[in-house]
């Protein structure tokens, strides 16, 4: 039996464990699906890690001493290469199937399992690639990925909606879109797509893909490459791949929720509105989140009563000339629009208690955050 | 443990109260044997029966078919929920100008603590007559009512000279009234207490308020102690003024046992909607949904599922309600005879409601 010894540099080998750990079941040390297989590739090393959802799978430069195949448990592997302060790391695979890894004068046995128990992985077929500007494609996910529904009987909810359409002079017209069922994120932009054939296309994401998205995203690089297969999206970057199951449902039509031009627009400090906000969300339930807006001629307060802790109330200027109105909302609804927006003023439209209210920024015309008031 | 204060209590309970409504509403169906509740020749049951059916042996909860059977000129009319809770409302406004104190039970069905009324009269037996008098007058019903010191005496007395009732039980009356009554009619007691208060030799309170209460624990738990009171006509449960409700739900019977999976998924949407409708009629969400499962052979299981959040919204409920018909009943293989939805876990009055947003095809699967 051939026994895979390398070298590897240790800094290259964590940013991609680092990558993998969203992938590798951490719960569980003995399941498979917590071990990343090791393999030696035309150009260096292969990793892989699959948690069924998303696969990952990572090119890296190694110098391969000895061929052969290693299962090492993702969490361990990574925390023992964090913990070392050599530049290069020494792997070796014994005969039990665990792993030496030998750096400077450190020197670990990790245990590790028979690769043939790892599940074999089927790459999708056809795969059609795009590259997409780094920082639109990091917009556009910031921007909806906190409002990804959780509630597992709702699977097209479980994820993002992304769709590209061709624009005119041959650019494509991004929209990522996701709700809970309580509120709902769109964002759409038109930008130069790499390799764009014109064609529609559209994908629900799974969100534990976009979880893994985002650590691709902390990579310094102009454009990240998104391919469509089917049933299958992916992201590369670097070497590094994920690829994520698509949700295969119909995403629901968010456009008729999001109300067209509503009555009273309502212009806003929107790093006094955050503070106001913080300031008042100390006193409140802790079960409903619910904090009180109250608008009136020029100002906005924000209010709490608690029977258990107290009340407060905090005022901001506003240009507001409509009626007095009382709005119920969770303010961890508002605060996560607030937070991904990045211009000094916010404008929110609101009809009344009981409809959705819509957050925008002249900044940042293609997003639109729509946040359904609580019944107080 | 013996309470001074003297309590007044009213039971009032609504004649026939469905099929009265009917009567009223319908002035030709006055005099006739009328069968609130589903089609005789379907499997619907009967919600409610006129005085007139009920002398055909006709009773709530018999099948309709069978009331066809027993009464061939019998009238059958389908329920109208939503008038009989308006009436409901209407009567209860009466009770309500008398007493703050009122706990309704059903929509046909009340106790009233008159200790204090807005009358100012100290004879509960007036106040009585009062009320129904009010009911007879503006609602055009009649109602059968029991006065008592206690729960217990006022609801037992309300039934004994139904239609238009009213007896009254003095507090110096209550000892002989309840010694003589049936085991049976003691609050809590159902068919297996009873059966073994029965082989214990007590068929009537007066044998149970023999025995100690140490006997009584020993046998039946707490509810000796309950029983052993009771037994001596001691009730001192409060009249609550309102009933907090604990789950709302809605069930159907089938015309035929029900194997086709899309059928139960489209009766379980119809069972979803209805019980959100009940939500939102209560103005409250709730956080857990039960299915319900009779199979053809009166097998029944309920399975429940609890949500992150409450919820009103039909939706909701029926995706809740499909994932527990999928996964855990034998739905598709066994026929089903019955099938009910149950929201329950509900939030405080004043919890506010995280409203959803207005999609459309949110429907079940």
């Amino acid at each position: 039996m051939s026994t895979l010894e390398l070298e590897i540099e240790r800094n290259a080998f964590l940013s991609t464990l680092y990558k993998a750990q969203g992938v590798v079941d951490k719960k569980s040390t003995v399941n498979v699906l917590s071990h990343l297989l090791i393999e030696p590739s035309s150009d260096g090393l292969k990793l892989t890690g699959t948690d069924y959802d998303v696969v990952l799978e990572a090119a890296l430069d190694a110098r391969i001493l000895h061929g052969g195949l290693a299962c090492v448990n993702g969490k361990s592997l990574f925390d023992v290469m964090k913990s070392l302060d050599a530049p290069t790391v020494h792997l070796k695979v014994l005969d039990t199937h665990w792993i030496e890894v030998k750096a400077g004068r450190s020197k670990f046995k990790l245990a590790g399992i028979n690769p043939t128990d790892f599940p074999e992985i089927r790459s999708p077929d056809e795969v059609v690639w795009f590259g997409i500007p780094h920082g639109t494609i990091k917009d556009l996910i910031e921007k909806t990925a906190f409002s990804v529904s959780g509630d597992e009987t709702r699977m097209n909810l479980n994820g993002v909606f992304f769709k590209l359409d061709p624009s005119e002079e041959g650019r494509a017209t991004l929209t990522m879109v996701s709700t809970d069922g309580h509120r709902l994120s769109k964002v759409e932009t038109t930008v130069e797509v790499g390799g764009y054939d014109g064609q529609p296309y559209q994908a629900i994401i799974h969100k534990k893909g976009v979880q893994e998205m985002r650590r691709l995203l902390e990579d310094d690089v102009e454009h990240i490459e998104v391919g469509f297969a089917r049933g299958y999206i992916l992201f590369r970057s670097r070497g590094t791949t994920f690829t994520v199951r698509q949700i295969e449902d119909t995403y629901p039509d968010y456009e008729r929720v999001i109300p067209p031009d509503p009555d009273s627009r309502i212009v806003a400090n929107r790093a006094e509105m955050i503070a106001a906000i913080r300031r008042i969300a100390v006193l409140t339930s802790s079960k409903t989140s619910i904090l009180k807006m109250e608008l009136a001629d020029g100002g906005m307060a924000f209010t709490t009563s608690n029977p258990d802790y107290g009340e407060g109330r905090d005022e901001i200027d506003v240009t507001y000339g409509g009626e007095p109105i009382t709005i119920g909302f969770n303010y961890v609804y508002l605060l996560d629009v607030l937070n991904v927006l990045r211009s000094e003023m916010v404008t929110l439209s609101c009809n009344d208690a009981f409809s959705p209210t819509v957050i925008t920024s002249d900044d940042e015309p293609g997003a639109r955050f729509v946040v359904m008031p609580m019944r107080i | 443990m013996w309470r001074h204060r003297l309590r007044k209590i009213i039971h009032v309970d609504m004649d026939a109260f469905f099929a009265s409504v009917e009567q009223l509403d319908q002035p030709e169906l006055r005099g006739r044997a009328v069968v609130v509740g589903g089609d005789p020749k379907g499997r619907g049951v009967v919600a409610a029966a006129s005085y007139e059916a009920r002398r055909f042996g006709i009773r709530s909860a018999m099948p309709c078919g069978e009331a066809a059977r027993r009464c061939a000129s019998a009238v059958f009319v389908r329920p109208r929920m939503e008038r009989y809770r308006e009436v409901s409302q209407q009567i209860r406004a009466i009770f309500e100008s008398v007493t703050t104190l009122v706990e309704p039970l059903s929509l046909d069905e009340a106790y009233l603590d008159v200790t204090q009324n807005s009358l100012e009269e100290a004879l509960a037996g007036r106040v009585a007559i009062h009320l129904k008098r009010r009911i007879r007058d503006e609602v055009g019903l009649t109602a059968s009512a029991g006065v008592g010191p206690n729960k217990l005496i006022a609801k037992i007395a309300s039934d004994l000279e139904k239609p238009d009732g009213l007896v009254i039980i003095p507090p110096e009356r209550v000892l002989s009234f309840v010694s003589s009554l049936p085991v049976e009619r003691l609050w809590g007691v159902g068919p297996a207490t009873a059966k073994r208060l029965h082989e214990m030799g007590l068929r009537q309170a007066g044998d149970v308020a023999e025995r100690s209460v140490e006997d009584l624990v020993n046998r039946f738990g707490n509810q000796g102690r309950t029983l052993h009171a009771l037994s001596r006509g001691i009730d001192e449960r409060p009249v609550h003024n309102h009933r907090e409700p604990k789950s709302r739900g809605s069930e159907t019977t089938f015309e035929g046992d029900v194997t086709s999976e899309a059928r139960l998924s489209l009766e379980l949407g119809r069972l979803a909607e209805d019980v959100s409708r009940r939500l939102g009629r209560l103005g409250r969400a709730g956080r857990t949904v039960t299915l319900k499962v009779r199979y053809s052979d009166f097998t029944t299981i309920t399975r429940s599922r609890t949500l992150r959040a409450p919820t009103q919204d039909g939706a909701t409920i029926a995706r809740a309600a499909q994932e527990l018909l999928t996964t855990a009943t034998e739905a598709g293989e066994r026929p089903i005879r019955l099938m009910g939805v149950n929201v329950s876990s509900l939030d405080q009055d004043d919890t506010p409601i995280q409203l959803q947003l207005p999609f459309k095809e949110m429907a079940p699967y």
